[in-house]
């Protein structure tokens, strides 16, 4: 993975606070979490019971480890071309840390149609967000090649 | 969804009155739209989930990011279950429904 130290260092930090929010107790009602691990119904209280009781351990592990192999690498200071299941672990992860960060942001439909000004420090946070969606935008490219 | 360049805002159509199932797929899954994730990304997790060629896989995440939802299968219970995992493992919200 081409990254500059910077770049590096950042998405370090960012996966390392992810870490800790799966780890993290979680808030009835926490916005992110919700969106980590959504709901599989929209209309059957007893579905979605079923669901998480079968599911949300294994989707949380899975969460974890996914992180986990993308933080070994990134510790490392690999740069080495990732292999297409790093390739595809890396994917995933990028999608969480997106979706926790606009989240957070209160991202809407309107929020991408224009680019973040990076020298503005309140927009830093969007300025990130749209780099992760790059760095996603070109794996997605490798992989579907 | 949204790509990585800047689009123009669009409208959401409100999402259809709902595909019907087949008596041997009784369980549905449908995928809901977000403000979020990348329309590249919904697309390929569309053929890798599901073996969709690519031109299926566009048209389904088109459905999600101009009608709001789609129906990307339909099975029996456990298939939906699993379907639904997956999607989830992926980041995308999906939730399973039988639909009458």
């Amino acid at each position: 993975m081409a990254l500059t130290e910077e770049e590096g260092e950042l998405l370090k930090g960012i996966v390392r606070e992810y870490l800790e929010l799966l780890e993290a107790d979680r808030e009835p009602g926490d916005p992110v979490m919700a969106r980590l691990f959504p709901s599989a119904s929209m209309d059957d209280p007893t579905l979605e019971a079923d669901f998480r009781e079968l599911a949300g351990d294994d989707l949380l592990s899975h969460k974890r480890q996914t992180a986990g192999r993308v933080l070994e690498y990134l510790d490392a200071g690999d740069r080495r071309p990732l292999t297409e299941e790093e390739q595809e672990a890396w994917l995933v992860l990028l999608t969480d840390l997106r979706l926790a960060m606009g989240v957070r942001l209160g991202v809407t439909d309107e929020t991408f149609d224009s680019f973040p000004n990076p020298s503005d420090p309140a927009q830093w946070p969007l300025a990130v967000l749209h780099y992760l969606g790059s760095l996603q935008e070109s794996l997605v490219t490798a992989l579907d090649a | 969804m949204t790509s990585a360049a800047p689009t123009k805002p669009e409208t959401i159509d409100l999402p259809d009155a709902g595909e019907a199932a087949e008596p041997q797929f009784p369980w549905v899954v449908i995928v809901w739209n977000d403000p979020i994730n990348l329309m590249s990304y919904v697309t390929y997790v569309f053929q890798k989930l599901f073996g969709y060629s690519r031109e299926k896989a566009t048209k389904l995440m088109l459905d999600v990011h101009h009608r709001g939802r789609a129906v990307v299968s339909a099975g029996p219970r456990e298939k939906a279950e699993m379907d639904v995992y997956r999607l989830h493992a992926h980041g995308l919200w999906a939730t399973m429904t039988k639909d009458a």
